[in-house]
């Protein structure tokens, strides 16, 4: 049996241009006026997000795109993969300005130049520190949310430890006091534990922990839950409070002098001598969890074992923010309306401090709060940037779009705190900031994988050891610091 | 025969002589260009185009300067060089003894491959798991049944790390190779045997003098194999410790640099065309020595 020569051709070049077709079809793409892409990186709410969109489309007519990353995917790789695509994101996110911004490839729109009054408006409202602004005044970004973190706790448990009626006085004076009170105070719990009563004062009231052990105290294994193998839980948050004290907001740790760094060494061995009291104070699930190798291996030092220890009340402080609400009631929580946040207690002086206004005070009466947020792709067409102004606008003005981001998602919206939803640690966050000025989130802004690389120096030289020498603080905040200064030249310069 | 291969040649190679040129030959050119240029990823600072914003050799230099660069290269080559060893030993006996039972072949020849058939990922993190908790509380911790520090939180140290993957790998790896191997051993004559052994050779010699000549196209492509497939190594790395603890190898360490530099993907992109010719050198190396090796049967 044979082909003739004109089958054989034809067989050959069709393979050959459906080949060539199989892959342009992957990178074909329109770019309609009449669309709108927003680039989700949230993914909790990516599903909420479709349904919104599809809301918005039967509303107004704009075809509305949505791409929303998995959980746990590595979102930068996928971004940078859109934003190269010929229809690329409108609405995205990012925190690296440097390399988004106008000193990079410039894809951030400076939001404060809309001609559309109500977005101006939302924009004016932004809480300052909550605003993402650029080096000439810019304003890069509209919150869709505010989040908050610190020590969250229990107050069921505060209230069988100390045998109270109410704990209302006790989760006050928890927020007020100082550090040596604190201190004093996680102490008197330690001794709880393990079979001794003492009293305590806290904020100038005196409070003597029970005699006897109920079914919810008798549970407490350690003073606080860690999660060992997840550096960002000790490194990120820990290390931003020692970054607050040189550089006021996230824009100021990215715009700002990087040498400034230098003077947050005594903040940052101070840091350090906080999270060696926590980590040696660590709750386990049969008792007490101490820092060596099991520590931080995947299994009993993961963040998913650190919630599961909290939901089961092992420990009264899990340092972590509003935003695991809906991880803990996924794991049927019990204690999930009874919880608070204390701000992480910091021994810090005046003269560690260098942002003006910040003292020793703020430090120990308030928590980070920072945004997550929303840019618009300055390189996206005009019509394109006018969807996106238009949907923002509707997002914060309809019904539907503030049932999508308070009840949907959880979300506190910043232009109107009175809105709640289930989500009870929302309204500690809300608490801090009717109190005024919160702390920020500086650690976002640090450069290229010095956060990565801290978490690594922390879980490698201290985190699988038991003892740890006071005296290494010191060369630990020298390296990290030269780190900072060392990737941010590499950012600055080519 | 002849005919029919000639006239149906180029309508089955064409269409993947496209698609190789499209995804590989195409982006790895585009990847050489960008490499010696300020390629952010999204954008090329300092132009429009990787021609504008050419920084010459800088990228190089600065890969080649890259302490982490250095320190994975490092361990790369430790780990390549006992990871070909152990996997070439384990392969090669599990054929001669396949080879010299004669009894349920298939059997063990399913059994050891099947570990091959499993995802580099999900392989590593079950490893994790058994290395944390059947390893370092079960059997070798200090309460365990025989107290090995050695084999005890592997995933917590530069060096013990490297047995932690040398397992992972012999235990993938070797069944495919084993099948190599096998392979080889079956077209390896009788007569030899028998003339060796009525010269009174003994099993060393008849091993030495007889199998390993005979198998010298299997131990080409097995170390060409083991060689190329341990240098870039990459999921194992990422599912035990993703580089804490010094434990970066290149092909992650590639992975990272854009992570670690803000989206510095030039200086990526220089950090992989090195990789990929370290790796293309030692393999053809390689090839090139052992086919000199090779004899006809």
């Amino acid at each position: 049996m044979s082909i003739s020569s004109k089958a054989k051709k034809a067989i050959a070049g069709g393979a050959a241009i459906a080949c060539l077709l199989s892959v342009a079809a992957c990178s074909s793409s329109s770019s309609d006026a009449n669309s709108l892409y927003i680039f989700n990186g949230k993914s909790e709410i990516g599903a909420a997000l479709e349904q919104l969109a599809q809301d918005y489309q039967d509303e107004t007519g704009v075809q509305v795109k949505v791409f929303s990353a998995g959980s746990g995917q590595n979102v930068t790789e996928i971004m940078n993969t859109e934003m190269t695509s010929q229809d690329p994101p409108v609405i995205w996110a990012t925190t690296d300005l440097l390399s988004w911004g106008p000193s990079g490839g410039d894809f951030i729109e400076d939001l404060s130049q809309t001609q559309n009054q109500e977005l101006k408006q939302l924009l004016d409202e932004i809480p300052d520190s909550a605003r993402i602004t650029g080096p000439d005044d810019e304003t890069f970004a509209i919150p869709i949310t505010l989040e908050g973190y610190g020590y969250i706790v229990n107050t069921n448990m505060l209230r069988d430890l100390f045998n109270l009626d109410d704990a209302a006085q006790l989760v006050e004076d928890l927020r007020k006091c100082s550090y040596d009170d604190f201190r004093s105070f996680t102490d008197a719990v330690d001794d709880f534990i393990k079979g001794q009563s003492s009293t305590v004062t806290v904020n100038g009231h005196e409070y003597t922990t029970a005699a006897q052990k109920t079914d919810l105290t008798g549970s407490l294994t350690g003073v606080f839950v860690e999660a060992g193998a997840e550096t960002w839980t000790y490194a990120n948050h820990m290390i931003n409070l020692p970054l607050n004290t040189v550089y006021s907001t996230f824009s100021d740790a990215v715009y700002g002098d990087a040498d400034r760094i230098e003077d947050a060494k005594s903040a940052i061995v101070k840091e350090m001598e906080v999270v060696e009291y926590n980590t040696s104070h660590a709750a386990g699930e049969d008792g007490p969890n101490p820092r060596g190798s099991s520590f931080v291996d995947s299994t009993t030092g993961s963040y998913d074992y650190s919630l599961q220890l909290f939901a089961d009340n092992k420990g009264l402080f899990y340092k972590q923010g509003s935003w695991i609400y809906p991880n803990l009631k996924k794991i049927g929580a019990s204690n999930l309306e009874t919880l608070d946040i204390i701000p992480i207690k910091m021994p810090f002086e005046q003269s560690d401090i260098k942002v003006e206004g910040r003292t020793p005070e703020t430090f120990n009466t308030t928590i980070p709060v920072m945004p997550s947020y929303w840019m618009i792709n300055k390189q996206a067409g005009e019509q394109q940037k006018k969807n996106a102004e238009d949907f923002i606008v509707w997002l914060y003005s309809s019904e539907r779009g503030k049932q999508f981001l308070n009840d949907e998602c959880g979300f506190i919206v910043y232009n109107d705190l009175d809105m709640r939803n289930e989500n009870i640690l929302n309204d500690a966050v809300r608490y801090y900031l009717d109190q005024g000025d919160t702390l920020s989130n500086p650690f976002d802004a640090a450069p290229g994988s010095w956060l990565v690389d801290v978490g690594d120096d922390m879980k490698q030289q201290y985190m699988v050891q038991a003892e740890w020498d006071p005296s290494t603080y010191a060369q630990f905040a020298d390296k990290e610091i030269a780190h900072w200064k060392e990737l941010k030249a590499s950012l600055t310069g080519e | 025969m002849n005919k029919f291969y000639k006239k149906w040649f180029f309508p089955f190679v064409i269409p993947a002589i496209v698609l190789f040129g499209i995804v590989v030959l195409v982006p790895f050119i585009i990847g050489v260009i960008n490499s010696f240029s300020a390629w952010r990823g999204v954008y090329y600072k300092g132009g429009s185009n990787a021609f504008e914003a050419w920084v010459g050799l800088k990228n190089y230099v600065n890969a080649i300067q890259d302490e982490d660069f250095q320190h994975a290269l490092g361990y790369t080559i430790v780990f390549t060089i006992v990871a070909v060893i152990a996997v070439n030993i384990v392969a090669l006996a599990q054929a001669l003894l396949i080879n010299s039972i004669g009894h349920a072949i298939g059997l063990f020849r399913a059994t050891f491959f099947l570990p091959n058939l499993l995802g580099g990922l999900a392989m590593g993190y079950i490893w994790l798991f058994i290395y944390e908790n059947i390893f370092s509380k079960l059997l070798f911790g200090p309460d365990g049944l025989i107290p090995i520090d050695l084999l005890c939180n592997m995933t917590q140290d530069r060096w013990k790390n490297i047995i932690a993957m040398l397992i992972i790998t012999v235990w993938q790896q070797s069944g495919y190779m084993m099948l190599i191997y096998t392979t080889g051993l079956a077209n390896i004559s009788r007569d030899y045997y028998e003339a060796a052994q009525i010269d009174g050779a003994n099993a060393v010699q008849r091993f030495f003098y007889v199998t390993v000549p005979m198998l010298m196209p299997s131990f080409t492509i097995v170390f060409f194999m083991t060689l190329s497939g341990c240098f870039k190594m990459l999921d194992p790395n990422v599912a035990l410790t993703n580089g804490e603890f010094d434990t970066r190898m290149l092909a992650l360490q590639v992975m990272r640099v854009p992570a670690d530099t803000s989206n510095n993907y030039g200086l990526a992109q220089a950090e992989a065309v090195l990789f990929f010719l370290m790796v293309a050198a030692v393999s053809v190396t390689q090839v090139v020595l052992t086919k000199r090796k090779e004899i006809e049967a």
